[in-house]
């Protein structure tokens, strides 16, 4: 025995003691190991390594049987049972299964939607240390917020308040106005082209690929490019160091390659370069990038970690006034933590298409509405079809099975068709997953690895759905008394039809609602879509003033006006959709300065403005050709600001706006120069060909394509290195209000499956019923009764339920709409119309469903139902 | 009383008769050799969970022993109910088998 070292094998010491555990057997493990080496010690190691693993061989399977068999054996018969009865009753079990399927799709969809919705700006490192600065300021004896900081906030409050670590601006070229960037031969229009300083690197998470996000920005002329961005204009060549000219007249020098920012980031550019940029690129801002009374740029700080936040926001809010040395100030500055600024920033005036928390709430519940129009199917289903159960209940009861034990098996069975449906709803979630992305605008991809948790998720409703669908049928099926079961008293119960009825009014209201919404949105978008903005948005094309089209901006004009399709040529800063420039001071004549501080819009506008817009003056006149002035001297106000100024004749009364001194020459009538969210504010329209950067084209109807071609021509002879890109102004109106036509969509498809799972709840009840009083059918028909008449007499009580349903249905709608259409300035009206139109659709729906039913039941041969006994 | 299966037999005899060093190794091997296939440890331990289970058999007592590294070798004995279980099996055997001699088999294969 001494000098035997031969151990036991690993792997099967580890199965062993797993088997041994599971047995609360140890001995079981030390039986092997004894014999082992006992074997080992007579017969030589070899034989006792094979005895080893020929036994354990042999036993595992043996361990596994007993185990499967002793833990499933009450299980198998369920199982069996539950099969057995999908499979009898094929469409009853249909019926059941797609509406779950259809349901849990729905709220698959929502979580998904709802999870990346909340998932904006997750991947900051520093996220709960960083805030943005937002500003109040006084609007109509209330006060508004804007996401845009004093130019100067940003290095005031970290030089004055030491809890801030770090501070940065941020300015993005907007939406709209592209930025021409060239490289050799490849030149692109960028949209996300940004202005920041470098500190943004150290307070969000954008990590570089190449180059070093502290000194990337150093230079003036550097920029840092986003990886996309970088492929697209150097393909396989280093970026680095490689020049990149901007707008035909700045050259920057790539010093750093960022990977991309995720989509879920409030926060988005393809390139960034140092701020001062901006003097440059937008003089109109760059004037006053050391002021303290305007608002141009996004602000944000980093905070050091366990500040105290309510303190640090007194501080900055005491930021303007002591900075004006005033006792309070009208405008303040107040800080927004970014976590919030996806979902909370509606109200607010922010360039960025945001998210909206409510819009989450709405999706929630609609999606658990859809669910448990699904779940009462189920349960509706379940207990019509209970008598047919009882018999298998009773016997159970008989032979011993507990009231617990049948409720396992219910819910059991529940959870089984929930699970059943939750497969075929993951692989319609997987196949239309594309089709959900374009109607929601976003980029979901759905991997296991990194959606663990949505998984997880996705498993759990389906499980509650289950429990839910299966608690009434379970906890009712389970009370079933034997005796009277197998005495066969068990029938169709008066009284149990109230809940049944009340289940189905329950989801026809649910399914009318939705309809209800559904058009009201629908309404409210088109309405946006027509309504008189104040001017003509149809036939203009804009295009983007580049290097000499701006420089000889009047030369082009003329030469396009030589086509007599073209009507008129107007030259802006901003399109219309948003054609804000920035808010700032006005003062008047009678009105002293530093009594009130009134924010009024300011935008610039070229010659022939109003007439290519067609839009009307009220009094006065527009900017003319024939009277040039100094830029600034002339200003043009709206209705708006007239009313708001509240002097008789404002025609003629000297000005200070922004500083600038000036004179109104005219008022125009009002016009929408915001979406349609906004009611229209006090409006200053300045001329200074400095800043326009658009170019607005009135087009003839007729031979739209040549018209085209003969702009593209003259920006070619002018500006021959910049490509031609046009846009029509009414499609940059429809991209304003992508987020109502998405949420209509959304809406649209939501109401489509409510009401669709709700008519098949009915047709499975339509066709219970039917069935159960086949016989009574019969019955009548041989006693003369019409087919009219029995048609009647089974879709009644259905036509009944669902007219109580939109009764219900109607009020709550209403409340609900009425208060979404707050949102908007121009709203739509409720009309009854709608209303009625959606019960009349639920109507005709669900008449349709269960006549089908009972038209077959009605037609039948009497001999068919009656001849059995 | 539910009647034995042949292998709860087998074990509970086994047990019976190798009185105190009636343990793991102890048992299988006896059965092993008395029928002289090899009976293996998921046999014996799947039944003797059930035994155990049914109160036929008694887990008696335990042992220490270095080889066997920390699993402790237990010691099974017979319930006084497993005792009376094994007796009915015993009586049932001679009721069945009573008058039958093994030429009887010879007699039947010519």
């Amino acid at each position: 025995m001494k000098g035997f070292t031969l151990k036991s094998p690993k792997l099967g010491g580890w199965l062993i003691g797993i088997i041994a555990r599971y047995y609360r057997m140890s001995s079981l493990a030390g039986d092997f190991l004894e014999e082992f080496e006992e074997t080992a010690r007579d017969r030589g190691s070899l034989r006792a390594w094979l005895w080893y693993w020929r036994h354990l061989l042999k036993s595992i399977p043996v361990f596994l049987i007993d185990f499967i068999f002793w833990r499933f054996v009450m299980f198998r018969n369920y199982l069996k049972i539950s099969i057995r009865n999908i499979t009898k009753h094929r469409i009853h079990s249909a019926i059941n299964i797609l509406g779950l399927t259809v349901g849990l799709a729905c709220c698959l969809f929502i979580l998904v939607w709802v999870k990346d919705e909340l998932s904006y700006d997750r991947f900051n490192k520093n996220l709960d240390n960083l805030y943005r600065v937002i500003l109040e300021y006084p609007k109509e004896s209330q006060s508004a917020f804007t996401s845009y900081a004093a130019p100067a906030a940003a290095e005031w409050l970290k030089n004055n308040i030491p809890e801030i670590a770090e501070s940065a601006r941020f300015r993005i070229v907007a939406n709209r106005p592209q930025i021409l960037v060239k490289y050799g031969e490849k030149q692109y229009y960028e949209e996300r082209f940004g202005f920041g300083d470098a500190e943004l690197f150290d307070l969000f998470t954008f990590p570089f690929l190449v180059g070093n996000p502290k000194t990337a920005l150093s230079n003036p002329n550097s920029i840092v490019l986003s990886e996309d961005m970088a492929r697209k204009y150097f393909g396989q060549e280093d970026p680095i160091g490689k020049v990149l000219n901007v707008e035909n007249q700045y050259d920057f020098i790539v010093t750093g390659i960022m990977s991309n920012i995720p989509h879920n980031s409030h926060l988005l550019f393809d390139s960034l370069v140092p701020f001062e940029n901006i003097e440059s690129f937008m003089p109109e801002y760059g004037k006053f990038l050391h002021r303290h009374n305007l608002h141009f740029f996004r602000t944000y700080i980093l905070v050091h970690e366990g500040t105290s936040i309510p303190e640090l926001k007194e501080k900055v809010s005491k930021y303007l006034s002591i900075k004006f040395d005033v006792k309070e100030s009208m405008w303040r500055h107040h800080l927004q933590p970014v976590k919030e600024i996806h979902l909370r920033t509606s109200g607010m005036k922010d360039l960025m298409k945001r998210g909206d928390i409510r819009y989450i709430y709405i999706f929630s519940f609609t999606g658990i509405l859809v669910l448990l129009i699904a779940c009462i199917n189920f349960m509706n289903l379940s207990t019509a079809r209970s008598c047919k159960r009882a018999k298998e209940v009773g016997m159970r009861k008989v032979v011993g099975a507990h009231r617990l034990n049948l409720i396992g098996q219910f819910f059991g069975e529940a959870v089984f068709s929930s699970l059943l449906a939750l497969v075929m709803a993951l692989i319609i979630v997987f196949a239309s997953l594309p089709a959900f992305n374009s109607l929601t605008g976003k980029q979901i991809e759905l991997g296991i690895s990194n959606h663990k948790l949505t998984f997880i998720g996705f498993l759990l409703i389906a499980l509650v759905t289950g429990l839910l669908s299966g608690s009434y049928p379970a906890l009712y099926l389970s009370s079933i008394k034997p005796v009277k079961v197998l005495k066969g008293a068990v029938g169709l119960e008066k009284g149990k039809g109230f809940l049944r009825k009340t289940m189905v009014v329950t989801q026809f209201v649910i399914a009318i609602g939705l309809i209800v919404c559904t058009l009201i949105i629908y309404n409210q978008y088109n309405y946006m879509q027509n309504i008189n903005l104040g001017f003509d948005k149809e036939h203009i094309v804009y295009i983007k003033l580049n290097g000499n089209l701006k420089e000889k901006y009047q030369a082009v004009k003329n030469d396009l006006l030589q086509d007599a399709h073209i009507v008129n040529v107007a030259a802006s800063s901003r399109i219309l959709t948003n054609a804000i420039d920035w808010g700032g001071d006005f003062y008047w004549e009678g009105k002293e300065e530093k009594e009130e501080r009134l924010s009024f819009s300011y935008s610039t506008v070229g010659y022939d403005f109003i007439e290519t817009f067609k839009m009307e003056m009220v009094q006065g006149r527009s900017f003319s050709q024939d009277i040039p002035r100094k830029p600034n001297e002339e200003i043009i106000i709206n209705e708006a600001a007239a009313r708001f100024m509240n002097v008789e004749s404002p025609v003629g009364l000297a000005t200070n706006a922004n500083n600038v001194k000036g004179t109104i020459i005219g008022v125009v009538k009002n016009y929408n120069f915001q979406s349609l969210h906004n009611e229209i504010r006090p409006l200053v329209l300045t001329f200074d060909p400095e800043n326009f950067q658009f170019m607005h084209i009135r087009i003839h109807p007729d031979n739209i394509h040549d018209t085209i071609r003969h702009i593209e021509k003259v920006c070619r002879t002018f500006e021959p290195g910049v490509p031609f890109d046009y846009h029509f102004l009414d499609e940059a109106f429809e991209i304003l209000y992508k987020s109502e036509e998405q949420m209509s969509r959304l809406f649209n498809c939501l109401a489509v499956f409510a009401i669709f799972i709700a008519c098949l709840g009915l047709f499975g009840l339509s066709l219970f019923i039917a069935e159960s009083r086949f016989r009574e059918i019969g019955i009548r028909k041989v006693l003369g009764a019409s087919v009219p008449s029995l048609i009647e007499l089974v879709s009644r009580e259905f036509v009944v339920l669902v007219i109580l349903a939109n009764i219900i249905a109607w009020p709550v709608a209403y409340y609900v709409m009425n208060r979404w259409l707050q949102n908007f300035a121009y709203r739509t009206s409720l009309s009854a119309g709608t209303f009625l139109l959606s019960g009349f659709l639920a109507f005709i729906v669900s008449l349709i469903t269960v006549s089908f039913q009972s038209i077959k039941a009605a037609t039948a041969n009497p001999v068919d139902s009656l001849r059995y006994e | 009383m539910k009647d034995l299966t042949k292998t709860e037999e087998i074990i509970l005899l086994a047990i019976w008769r190798l009185k105190d060093k009636a343990y793991g190794v102890k048992i299988r091997r006896h059965i092993s050799e008395l029928t002289g296939k090899d009976f293996t440890y998921g046999n014996l331990y799947s039944a003797l969970n059930q035994l155990t289970k049914k109160k036929y058999v008694i887990k008696h007592r335990e042992e220490s022993l270095p080889a066997r590294r920390g699993w402790k070798r237990m010691y099974y004995t017979l319930s006084p109910f497993g005792l009376k279980a094994l007796k009915e099996a015993y009586e049932m055997n001679e009721k069945m088998w009573k008058g039958i001699s093994k030429y009887a088999f010879e007699l039947s294969e010519k």
